[in-house]
């Protein structure tokens, strides 16, 4: 037992080793063919190494020279597996170079199988002599053989200059082509380690140093050199595994945290995968495979035809799907959801692919109604409360046409008891009061017009006619009563605009009221409110209310618009808070400004019908 | 004083309530004349004996306006006010200024012919008022400065010895006076005399509302 009898196995071992691993990892994951190359060259220098102690333990010849030969056999095998491995690995190799190195060994191996060799000759030696026994440091000794060198056996060397050319080369083209760095630097280390393996036993055989044969363990080194090349990716992909789980837990988390549910849509093989919470947004259990149909039996049936023809116009124009839409629960609820996603196509242009994001919004839906109910409903307090500003005048406006029919029917009973009974003046009667009923019936429906509960509903219309003229005639009486002088002047031919007629009544009566609230102070001559419509540019209506007041204090101009700002003893601030509400939801800019002479100007613009304005 | 009907002056704005207005007025057997504003009314009224009905509620003069002018004008014409919808700051405001009545637009045709009927009778009552109290003064005109210095001191209530005393004459020429003033006003008796000289203002206070004469 000396340090030789301990080492050599103890190499054999760990190419054993690197063998087995590289095998197993072969086995499962690419590069496979390199890997199993590089495990075939392991197992081979691990039996090298064995044969290399039997070499020298032996003193028998028959021994040495079966030894001798599997040896020969053996670096054989394991140049070309290297050879192989460099081909494959670095994919930069020279086919001539490759082919050269097995063909040159091939030639000095023939030697070590001539027949009638007396024992002990072949590639090595042309003639066996002896053993003698050398003393090593650590009190070890060993065998070595001595014979006369055999000149073939150059052939082995050039092989092996051949491999070392090889992986050079092929090094520098894979560095040249900008290829890994590393691998480059690898393939050098190996080449650098093969010249050393080849002028080690070089200069053993020619008899000029006397150690062991040590190939099995500079080919360790070569092993190894690989094998941190091979199995760096490995480590990088360890580390990118790791990476990817941290990544994976993060986009969980945030996922979780946003209320997001992930999904991606196989196209061609209509199929979607989903997070666990896509999946519980929709209803759907854990296992059950989803495709287009299925998820489309979730939606809400009003909303099928919405996210199918999104689908298709992502499909066919931005390739980025948006789209809100409905689910029917099971138990019968509804849920909103928002659905954004992004298509992926083939080189062809073909939709493949689809992944994107789907999220819970029934809650901001839910607001969003909510606010706009409340909007709506301030709208209506609001409307209410201007109604009741114009109620004696209403009133006053309601009694002239109630009151002549009441004067009409009893004047009929007079006339109907004279005899005869005058027919003319009794069909003047009737029409009288035909008429009048049409007045009350219009103050009536004008009124309930503004006050009936509905939602935003904008269309085409007329300023003039659908919104200035109605407006203008409730306040009339108000402003009769109040003597303001009240003018309309609208230009001809105003385009139409898009709009809510009851709304924009609204928007425009408020203004009017402030305008007369604005004049009362002034002498009864000077009282004056004027409504003005005209095109403002080529894609606005403009709608002017200009009174003849005191103006607005330039410090306060600004803030007329918010909330609860107001300037009226007993006002409340509102109106024209509601009016900017209603002027923006159409499109719509709202202001203030001060006359160059008297009194100021609100006005208001409006986006033209035939422009597709916001909704 | 001419004989003719008294005329029930209607004044509002709304076409079509002052035809109705006016038809219902006609068919109960009244004279009616309608006018479209309170200055058109003012402007063609006459002195037509009758009274108004105004619309509270016009545009340029309301009917408040249009009873201050009458005031000023001096017209003792009763308006009957007419209004959509009474608020009671204007209607105060309206009795204060002497309205004769003051009814919506919609109040039964009874309380509205009573309201015109009773403002007729109280036209016709002041316009007699009136014309005494013109008559009166025709035939007090007549007197002598000398008779109506006697009359005064008689409607004081004087003995003809003050009165002679304090004019400086004798007492037979008092009597004499006397005489000649009851002829010229036709009156019998000293008390009818006395209630004469205090309607003809010949006191200190005359009747506020005197017209001044057309």
């Amino acid at each position: 037992m000396n340090w030789i009898t301990v080492t050599w196995p103890m190499v054999a071992a760990a190419c054993l080793t690197l063998g087995l691993i590289e095998l197993g990892i072969g086995l499962a994951q690419p590069p496979r063919a390199a890997r199993l190359l590089f495990a075939l060259s392991a197992f081979t220098v691990a039996c090298i190494a064995g044969l290399e102690l039997t070499l020298m333990q032996t003193d028998v010849l028959a021994d040495w020279w079966r030894a001798m030969r599997l040896l020969d056999i053996a670096v054989g095998v394991m140049l070309l597996s290297l050879t192989a491995f460099i081909w494959v690995y670095f994919g930069t190799g020279r086919k001539s170079l490759a082919l050269a190195v097995p063909v040159l060994y091939a030639i000095g191996l023939a030697f070590d199988y001539l027949p009638e060799a007396p024992p002990g000759s072949g590639m090595t030696f042309q003639r066996f002599i002896g053993f003698r026994t050398v003393e090593t440091f650590g009190g070890a000794s060993f065998r070595v053989a001595e014979g006369v060198s055999n000149p073939w056996n150059l052939f082995a060397y050039l092989a092996v200059l051949g491999l070392i050319l090889f992986v050079a080369d092929a090094s520098l083209r894979l560095r040249r082509r900008g290829g890994r760095g590393r691998t480059a630097l690898v393939g050098v280390t190996v080449a650098v380690f093969l010249a050393l393996a080849g002028l080690q036993s070089a200069l053993i055989e020619i008899g000029i140093i006397n150690t062991p044969y040590m190939i099995s363990w500079i080919y360790l080194a070569v092993l190894m050199a690989m094998a941190s090349e091979l199995n760096a990716d490995v480590l990088v992909a360890a580390r990118l595994a790791g990476q990817l789980r941290e990544s994976e837990r993060r986009m969980d988390l945030a996922s979780a945290a946003a209320n997001l549910g992930l999904w991606v849509w196989d196209i061609r093989r209509d199929s979607i995968w989903a997070t666990r919470r896509a999946r519980a947004l929709f209803g759907l259990s854990d296992s059950e495979p989803i495709t287009f149909p299925r998820f489309l039996s979730t939606l809400h049936p009003e909303d099928r035809d919405t996210v199918g023809r999104a689908v298709d116009q992502a499909f066919v124009g931005s390739g980025s799907l948006d789209v809100e839409y409905r689910l029917s629960l099971p138990d019968g609820q509804t849920r909103w959801i928002a659905s954004r996603g992004q298509v992926e196509c083939d080189t062809n242009g073909k939709p493949v692919l689809m992944r994107g994001v789907v999220v819970d919004i029934s809650a901001r839906r839910a607001a969003e109604v909510e606010l706009h109910e409340l909007r709506t409903e301030l709208a209506r307090a609001s409307c209410v409360s201007m109604l009741g500003q114009l109620a004696s005048a209403l009133a006053h406006e309601l009694s002239q046409p109630l009151g002549a029919i009441l004067r009409n029917t009893e004047a009929a009973e007079l006339f109907i008891e004279r005899d005869p009974p005058d027919l003319d003046e009794l069909r003047a009667i009737l029409a009288d009061i035909r008429h009048d009923d049409q007045r009350a019936v219009d103050v009536i429906e004008r009124m309930r017009a503004l006050l009936k509960r509905r939602h935003f509903a904008p269309q085409a219309l007329s300023l003039s006619g659908e919104v200035l003229e109605p407006v203008i005639a409730l306040a009339q009486s108000d402003a009769s009563a109040r003597q303001v002088r009240l003018e309309m002047q609208a230009a001809a031919a105003l385009p139409a605009v898009m709009g809510d007629p009851v709304l924009l009544q609204q928007v425009l009566l408020n203004l009017v009221l402030n305008a007369m609230d604005a004049v009362a102070d002034r002498p009864a001559d000077r009282r004056r409110v004027r409504v003005c419509a005209r095109r403002h540019g080529e894609r606005e209506v403009e709608v002017a209310v200009t009174d003849s007041g005191p103006g607005i204090p330039a410090d306060q101009i600004g803030r007329l618009f918010e909330p609860f700002f107001t300037t009226k003893q007993t006002g409340m601030g509102i109106g024209l808070s509601i009016s900017r509400t209603l002027v923006e939801a159409h499109g719509g800019r709202i202001w203030a400004e001060n006359n160059a002479g008297e009194g100021a100007t609100f006005r208001f613009t409006l986006p033209l019908a035939g422009d597709a304005g916001p909704p | 004083m001419s004989d003719a009907p008294p005329i029930v002056h209607v004044v509002d704005d709304d076409a079509s309530f002052l035809v109705a207005l006016a038809r219902l007025l006609r068919a109960a057997g009244y004279s009616v004349r309608t006018f479209a504003s309170a200055a058109e009314f003012l402007a063609q009224r006459g002195d037509a004996a009758g009274c108004v009905i105004a619309d509270l509620q016009m545009p340029g003069m309301d009917g408040l306006d249009l009873e201050q002018a009458l005031l000023r004008e001096g017209s003792g014409l009763p308006v009957i006010f007419l209004t959509g919808e009474g608020d009671i700051p204007t209607t105060v405001r309206a009795m204060r200024q002497g309205a004769e009545d003051f009814l919506t637009k919609t109040a039964p045709k009874e309380d509205l012919l009573a309201a015109v009927d009773r403002a007729l009778a109280r036209d016709a009552r002041q316009r007699a008022e009136t014309a005494r109290f013109r008559a009166m003064r025709t035939r007090l005109d007549t007197l002598t400065p000398r008779e109506l210095a006697v009359l005064r001191q008689v409607a004081e209530g004087r003995l003809n010895k003050q009165i002679a005393a304090d004019l400086g004459i004798g007492e037979r020429m008092v009597k004499l006076h006397r005489t000649a003033i009851t002829a010229k006003l036709q009156v019998r008796s000293v008390a009818e005399l006395t209630r004469l000289v205090q309607a003809a203002g010949l006191c200190d206070e005359g009747p506020p509302d005197f017209p001044k004469g057309k």
